[in-house]
């Protein structure tokens, strides 16, 4: 006979969003004091990437084009956000194991603790890209507003994407070898270094279908174009990505007593 | 009296996982296991290694749940307190105490102004601002066992974190459970010492093989355990 009745919920927490801050916090805290130049990490890693793009793509291969730094600011930054949330949260549930054994939690703490420590790390790169578009010339106006429902949308995305990464690993280990080369390939379909308009006509709508490179494109439109960026596409990925973080929140708390035994075993 | 937890005939049985070499295979760690925890008693549980004291503390922090059978939980809160504690490694004594705090249900500041108490209690002095990667095991008890004591969940289960540490904290610990004991918090206790489930529970259950074999006065119980014992390196 299988009865196996739900027990009363009596590991309810009382202040979720106080934990999940609290928890981001003091990680990246300890993550800071174990490196010698602390917080400068924050910008000096995404400032090598960008060097690095530069020298390749704007230099080697000569694809640069005018305002070319600002272009690949433009894309490299949000990406970078985005690949850094996967790949932080991918891992997140089997690094919690320690604490899931101990207490019962809802799961989905545990990738909404990376995600947030990694959104937090790239505030100020947002800031000091900002400023830089801006001194390059690129002054803030109106078309700038559009910048806040574009990061609604990519939040949405990202917690939709990162989370449903998070949750499949566990079932499936050796996908975690998968998400580093899933990503480069992400990254390539997506435009960070190059323009959707210099590929094959016939293919750029194709390509704007993926939601990054569509992203990648409303940044540009705001920065460098200075146009609204396609507010009916942006609303489908809107709407695709609130359904998302639902469905994604509902089957961690189906699976919320799952994960427990996964991991140990 | 009312029980605050029941367990009726209990079994939990993992996987042990395979891959495309390996079939896999299941492992029973309980088989059939029932008991309720009243309130305000102090329970111990004894067994042997690998009788599923683990997994059925497990059970009862509502960390998983049971294959077969029912537990039902009337309304407390549980908390667990082990030597695998859900510490993290990287933060400090002082960041894992708040965390902890609020994994048992507190907020932030009501775990800040029991700091300096933990500190105090903990004995840690300046390691409370050190990684607890750099803690001894006696030390991490230590620190879980001030964290649990002084933020007090309604049931709190202790799996052998009395026995680490040295005499002198291992005094104080049992000190602090009897003044709980009496101040009716309700203690699930899991020991291999003898002594100590003696002399702090009020009634002991004997786990073994996966079975809920007998509860009662904890002498009776630590007798039939020693008999099982010898009866099985004997024969």
């Amino acid at each position: 006979m299988m009865a196996c009745k739900k027990p009363l919920a009596h590991t309810n927490f009382a202040h979720p969003f106080e934990f999940i801050w609290t928890k981001a916090n003091f990680n990246l805290r300890a993550e800071v004091q174990r490196n010698y130049l602390s917080y400068g990490w924050w910008v000096i890693e995404p400032l090598l990437y960008m060097i690095v793009y530069y020298v390749v793509f704007g230099i080697l291969l000569n694809r640069g084009g005018e305002n070319f730094t600002v272009f690949l600011i433009t894309g490299l930054i949000p990406w970078m956000w985005f690949s850094k949330s996967v790949t932080s949260c991918s891992n997140s549930i089997l690094a919690g194991q320690n604490l899931m054994l101990q207490i019962g939690l809802p799961t989905i703490f545990f990738p909404l603790i990376a995600l947030l420590q990694v959104s937090i790390k790239q505030l100020p790169v947002f800031l000091i890209a900002i400023v830089f578009i801006w001194s390059q010339g690129f002054s803030p106006d109106i078309y700038w507003w559009g910048l806040v429902p574009v990061l609604i949308v990519q939040t949405m995305l990202t917690i939709t994407f990162a989370c449903t990464v998070a949750a499949i690993i566990p079932f499936i280990r050796d996908l975690g070898y998968l998400v580093p080369t899933g990503l480069t390939l992400l990254m390539f379909l997506s435009g960070v270094f190059y323009d959707y308009r210099s590929i094959a006509a016939g293919w750029q709508d194709v390509f704007l279908l993926n939601p990054f490179a569509f992203l990648l494109k409303c940044y540009r439109d705001i920065f460098i174009s200075a146009t609204t960026p396609d507010f009916s596409v942006l609303t489908y990925w809107g709407i695709a990505g609130a359904i998302g973080c639902v469905l994604v929140f509902f089957s961690y708390q189906r699976l919320r007593y799952v994960y427990p035994r996964i991991v140990m075993e | 009296m009312n029980p605050v937890i029941s367990l009726k005939d209990i079994a939990v049985s993992y996987n042990r996982s395979g891959n495309i070499f390996k079939k896999k295979s299941y492992y029973e760690a309980l088989k059939s296991v029932s008991f309720d925890i009243y309130q305000g008693e102090t329970l111990g549980i004894i067994g042997r290694n690998g009788a599923g004291k683990s997994t059925l503390l497990r059970l009862i922090a509502d960390v998983i749940l049971p294959d077969k059978g029912k537990i039902v939980n009337h309304g407390v809160s549980v908390s667990l307190l082990a030597l695998q504690t859900g510490f993290d490694l990287d933060l400090n004594g002082h960041d894992n105490a708040i965390i902890s705090g609020m994994l048992q249900g507190s907020s932030r500041r009501k775990v800040e102004e029991k700091l300096d108490e933990i500190q105090e209690y903990s004995e840690l002095g300046d390691f409370f601002f050190e990684p607890v990667r750099t803690y001894s095991t006696g030390m991490r008890a230590r620190l879980g066992f001030s964290v649990s004591t002084l933020v007090s969940p309604d049931v709190l289960l202790i799996d052998e974190v009395l026995g680490v540490g040295d005499k002198y904290f291992r005094q104080k610990a049992e000190k602090t459970m009897l003044t709980k004991m009496q101040s009716q918090q309700t203690v699930v206790l899991v020991s291999h010492s003898h002594h100590q489930i003696a002399q702090l529970c009020d009634r002991a259950i004997l786990i073994d093989e996966g079975i809920s074999v007998i509860s009662g006065v904890p002498h009776d119980v630590l007798d039939i355990y020693e008999a099982r014992l010898n009866a099985s390196s004997t024969g």
